[in-house]
């Protein structure tokens, strides 16, 4: 069973795989990460020079290796995690992939970053469970 | 894994309970399929005929008991054994209580129920399950 998780670097997300592991969501799971930095320098070059716009697509690949990294991480060293990294709007590359691996959930924790102090989810976990075409698992650590 | 399935024979739920089947979530798990009965309709009481009142709550009652029969049956189809239960009250208040009461690990519902408008990404109910649940949650969507 293919699980994606999508990852931002926020402690939310890093809580949302501790929490899945330790409560057993992750056991026999092929998992994919993904983790995809907003923005592009691309259609701004018309006033930045080449060289900037390498560095910044530089520092957005060194930003998102780095994040998924971390996030590998935090499972059994000998497990294979696949992982990868995209430019651009978050929710639809997330969604994007998880059709091209035919995931067959998506699991998210609850307030990545962005997202108002009252609200549950973020804006990218609401449009990803909005237009999902798996379930998605909204992890919580569970509290009774 | 403890598995809560709150369920209200809307074809949303219908969908959650098929759905997480052909996918396997649910094989090998201690799986709970819950009804809410809407509780007796006090405070209007006053001005109905107390017969009315009881032909509503039997029809309720009878309502609820065709909702596990039918999930018992798409359950038997997956070769999944499954526990049914039902309690009478607020919907959301008594599906939270019953993951309580099983220390659910795991709560898995649609994302639309009976009486919702179409256009909130959930219902009332699933919304308040989702923001109140002391465990993760997985919501399944229809028509995908």
């Amino acid at each position: 069973m293919k699980v994606l998780i999508p990852v931002d670097g926020s402690t939310y997300a890093k809580e949302a795989i501790v929490t899945a592991l330790e409560e057993g969501f992750l056991e026999e799971k092929e998992v994919h990460l993904i983790t995809v930095v907003e923005g592009t320098a691309a259609g701004r070059d018309s006033y930045l020079s080449d060289d900037v716009v390498q560095q910044i697509l530089d520092a957005q690949a060194k930003a998102g290796s780095e994040i998924l990294e971390q996030a590998k991480g935090l499972f059994d060293p000998n497990r294979q995690i696949s992982g990868v990294f995209r430019v651009g709007d978050a929710a639809e590359n997330i969604l994007d992939y998880a059709k091209t691996i035919e995931a067959d959930f998506i699991m998210m924790g609850t307030r990545g970053r962005g997202a108002l102090g009252s609200m549950l989810l973020g804006s990218v976990s609401i449009k990803i469970l909005q237009h999902a075409q798996c379930p998605v698992l909204i992890m919580k650590k569970k509290n009774y | 894994m403890k598995i809560l399935m709150p369920i209200d024979g809307s074809n949303s739920s219908k969908n959650a309970m098929i759905r997480s089947l052909e996918r396997g979530l649910l094989t090998g798990n201690d799986v709970h399929v819950f009804v809410a009965i809407p509780d007796k309709i006090t405070g209007r009481g006053y001005h109905i005929n107390p017969d009315v009142i009881e032909h509503v709550d039997e029809s309720f009652e009878k309502h609820a008991k065709q909702t596990l029969e039918e999930a018992k049956g798409i359950f038997k189809r997956y070769n999944v054994e499954v526990t049914t239960d039902c309690a009478k009250g607020d919907a959301a208040k008594e599906i939270l209580e019953y993951a309580d009461k099983i220390k659910a690990d795991l709560i898995i519902m649609g994302n639309r129920g009976l009486g919702a408008f179409s256009k909130t990404l959930l219902g009332s109910v699933s919304s308040k399950v989702l923001s109140q649940a002391k465990s993760s949650v997985l919501i399944v969507k229809e028509g995908e």
